[in-house]
């Protein structure tokens, strides 16, 4: 049962952690906008020189 | 592949055999419906855009003419709308706007927009949220003019408004509604792993290890229950103040009172906790309140974002006619609208005469004639000849901004269903309160060492955890669905009304068809003439109008001078070119001599008559699909419509529609429905809302389609995003299957409470099996109502683009 004593606060603590960093992805906006990111993905990357004709 | 061959590769317009712009996309030789799209394809591919094609699920919006933007330069409007933008490197001066566009059909145009400002030199980068069409642009004021952003936004069918403020609240607000979700569903989580220990250790758990336990659940409880409940708390503390006991009271009150008596226990070591009940109904409640609030929120972003004005005005000085910003204008000012323009403020007449389309405020579908120093509207829409005002109310004065926050506050309503559902559990709340306290005064007399469980397995018992949720949790997760397919839900119990339709009415023009004719045929009655100057002169003739007719000619104009041009309206428009009169438009109005209307578009040089048009308006490739599924569901469709009698009974054929009426005037269209509703039929309206406003009013639900006029779809109940009619029996489908689960859920807690009240009364259940039954019991019917989430492709397939068919060819 002593076990217990160490690993519960523990677990708790691991809670406050994993609850730090939701907040922190949230104040850095990962959550303003759950559309445009999916389709990111799906984009070719041109070739380099292809681009640099382009600018 | 044959059929999107015949379609213009940017917007998906319609081609004809002839007169269409060709061009090499890719190597590729694809048409276009006129230059605009040209240019809009070309520039993206060079740009290397091109993916942009392949991505999109819905046809841009088509490039009409570029609006001139040169006073977004103006001194006057970056002091109103421009920040500077703060970077950690101050050696370069930047500039950002809040900007909010039209034309967003689906995510591939969230992908683009992005892509354009990397593409074009000096911007800095252009953010956008595709939730809310409001994008951020930021750039370098000496390297590129804004108006040279938001024209090249405009040139591939993006129009730009400036974004009114209180987008930064809202972001917050959401923000914050996120951190109180996370906080109380971790919590809840380990708060219940925690109390498992508690409820099935038993007798095994030394007395150390429970109050160990104990504490440490209280530790995650606290700030669930001081922060996450937070907003509940001040809900029933309003409440109170206004003595409307409501939803917020019950939930204040039994997450209060659960929280209070396990401190109480904890601290004291009394029998039983009831943390993790607290949390897990906390966590819930938020979960369902965050999802309905995003759902409203989307509804209104797309609102207010058909509702905005246009940014500038032209002026009239002393010394000649400027441009300047709305927010410059003063009461007093004259101003000059165009032909086919907005009427931006209320005003006073100073023209002699002006005809006006004041059909998105009243739905008056005839041309308004006004004569000097009559008043003017904001929100009419300028026909015939430019006109000349005094400004008498500007912003938010005017009859329109108050129209529209009229609307606001229907929109802030409670659905009738939750109305009834509050009412209940008021007296539910109430009686129970009662009987606790009469069941402990009783058990006081039995057994007084049990009077204090049984009183708390009476209120936990009681409390109408499942019941406050049952409702909102269904409604919730239905507009979610029905958002995701792009329905939005508009008025708060559209959804109960929806599902009771029996009946639905098409108008034809806009809804059953495209609403974009394109020219069939030219038959060409005077030698003298070829058919492509025919339609050149049509084409100069229509120039500017709004109507979808004018449309059709839009890309046939040579750019032949126009003057004296007139409308008359529901007739057609005269003009003069090179010092010969035309008319253009029904043949008793073209031709004096004629006795029938034959639905073409005449022209004439009278006496003599020059040309007949055929017009075809496609019917929607889905709509006979929508039909069917209709009846499959037991729904009667009819179409009512102004166009003629004959083309009507051909589409009416095509769909199997039974009823089909022709030649209607609105309000015979409104004493038919009225006809179908005292024959005991729920009635739903779909129209494109210019025309129909009245009719639409009248419907038990009223249903607008795409990006049609702003405020026809303000009294609707159901706005369809896309142009796909395959979304109405999809949205019926849910609403009926909503009201099914709602229907569900109250039973269940009812029948919860019938069953374990007396089993608490009666002190036959410990106060944990209560609490236990009530989490389970939220949890029951908030899963139910997720069932609503669950995706029925085979009731509506997604749209496959036919470019991406295309595109995997070569």
């Amino acid at each position: 049962m002593n076990a217990l004593l160490i690993l519960i606060p523990v677990s708790v603590l691991l809670v406050g952690v994993a609850i730090w960093a939701f907040f922190w992805a949230v104040d850095s906006g990962q959550f303003d906008d759950l559309d445009s990111p999916a389709l990111e993905i799906l984009r070719d990357e041109p070739d380099r020189d292809e681009e640099g004709q382009s600018r | 592949m044959n059929e999107s061959s015949l379609r213009c590769y940017h917007c998906g317009d319609h081609l004809l055999e002839r007169g269409n712009e060709h061009a090499k996309i890719a190597g590729v030789d694809r048409g276009f419906c006129c230059t605009g799209c040209v240019a809009a394809a070309q520039w993206l591919h060079d740009g290397g855009l091109g993916d942009f094609y392949r991505l999109r699920s819905a046809n841009s919006a088509r490039v009409v003419e570029v609006d001139d933007y040169a006073a977004w330069d103006s001194p006057a409007f970056h002091g109103l709308y421009v920040r500077e933008h703060t970077t950690a490197d101050d050696s370069i001066a930047l500039s950002e706007i809040d900007v909010s566009l039209d034309g967003l059909r689906c995510a591939a145009c969230a992908w683009l927009i992005p892509k354009v400002g990397e593409a074009m030199a000096g911007v800095r980068s252009i953010a956008l949220n595709a939730a809310t069409g409001r994008s951020r642009l930021v750039w370098d004021r000496r390297q590129v003019s804004l108006s040279a952003i938001v024209s090249r936004l405009a040139q591939l069918g993006y129009r730009a408004r400036v974004a009114e403020q209180g987008s930064d609240r809202q972001r917050k607000q959401r923000r914050s509604a996120l951190k109180r979700i996370a906080l109380a569903g971790i919590a809840a989580m380990q708060a219940m792993m925690m109390s498992e220990a508690l409820y099935f250790g038993g007798s095994e758990l030394d007395l150390g290890t429970r109050d160990f336990l104990r504490w440490m659940t209280m530790i995650l409880a606290t700030p669930v229950v001081l922060w996450s409940a937070a907003g509940f708390f001040r809900g029933a503390l309003l409440e109170l103040k206004f003595r409307r006991w409501g939803m917020d009271t019950l939930v204040a009150l039994s997450v209060g009172l659960a929280y209070s008596v396990s401190v109480f226990e904890t601290l004291r070591g009394g029998p039983h906790v009831y943390f993790d009940a607290a949390v897990m109904f906390v966590f819930f409640l938020l979960v369902a309140r965050y999802v309905e609030s995003m759902t409203r929120e989307r509804a209104r972003a797309a609102i207010t974002r058909a509702q905005a004005q246009p940014v500038t005005v032209r002026k009239l000085t002393p010394t000649g006619p400027v441009e300047v910003s709305l927010l410059e204008l003063k009461i007093g000012d004259r101003v000059q609208v165009q032909a086919g323009h907005n009427v931006p403020v209320d005003g006073c007449l100073e023209s002699d005469f002006a005809e006006l389309d004041e059909s998105l405020l009243n739905g008056e579908p005839r041309a308004q004639r006004r004569i000097h120093d009559d008043r003017v509207l904001a929100g009419s829409i300028v026909l015939g000849a430019p006109l000349i005002l005094r400004v008498e109310a500007l912003g938010a004065a005017t009859w329109l901004a108050q129209l529209g926050s009229l609307v606001d506050q229907a929109q802030h309503s409670r659905p009738i269903i939750q109305q009834r559902a509050q009412a209940w559990a008021r007296v539910f709340v109430i009686t129970m309160m009662a009987l606790a306290l009469v069941a402990a005064l009783i058990w006081t007399q039995i057994d007084i060492t049990r009077a204090v469980p049984v009183s708390l397995a009476v209120l936990a018992a009681a409390c109408p955890c499942a019941f406050a949720l049952a409702v909102p949790a269904a409604q919730a997760a239905a507009q979610a669905e029905l958002a995701r397919r792009g329905i939005l839900v508009v008025s708060a119990d559209a959804l109960e009304r929806a599902a009771q339709i029996d009946r639905v009415a098409f108008d034809k023009t806009g809804t059953l068809t495209h609403g974009r004719p394109s020219i069939e045929s030219v038959e060409r009655l005077d030698a003298s003439m070829s058919d492509d100057d025919a339609l050149a002169i049509a084409a100069a003739l229509e120039r500017g109008h709004r109507h979808p007719i004018a449309h059709a000619f839009l890309r046939h104009d040579r750019g032949h001078r126009v003057v004296a041009a007139r409308v008359v309206a529901g007739d057609g428009v005269t003009g003069e070119i090179d010092g010969v009169g035309y008319r253009l438009g029904r043949h008793q109005f073209a031709d004096p001599n004629a006795e029938v209307d034959d639905g073409r578009v005449w022209l004439s040089r009278p006496p003599l008559v020059l040309a007949a048009f055929c017009l075809n308006d496609a019917l929607r490739e889905e709509a006979a699909a929508c039909v069917a599924q209709l009846h499959k569901s037991a729904i009667d469709s009819l179409v009512l419509s102004g166009d003629a009698s004959h083309a009507i009974r051909t589409i009416a054929d095509a769909l199997g529609v039974r009823s089909a009426r022709g030649d209607l005037r609105p309000e015979q269209k409104l004493s038919l429905l009225q006809a179908e509703q005292r024959a005991g039929h729920r009635v739903a309206m779909i129209g494109d809302g210019i025309n129909d406003a009245p009719v639409l009013a009248a419907a038990d639900l009223a249903i607008a389609m795409g990006e049609g006029a702003a405020l026809a779809q303000r009294s609707a109940d159901l706005i369809l995003l896309r142009p796909s009619l395959l979304l109405l029996p999809h949205a019926l489908a849910v609403a009926r299957r909503t009201q099914r689960v709602i229907r569900q859920n109250l039973t269940w807690s009812v029948g919860y409470h019938v069953v374990m009240l007396p089993a608490a009364l009666l002190g036959i259940m410990p106060p944990w099996v209560a609490a236990l039954g009530m989490s389970l019991s939220s949890l029951l019917v908030t899963l139910n109502a997720a069932r609503l989430l669950r995706a029925h492709p085979a009731a509506l397939p997604r749209s496959v683009p036919a470019e991406l068919e295309l595109a995997a060819t070569p």
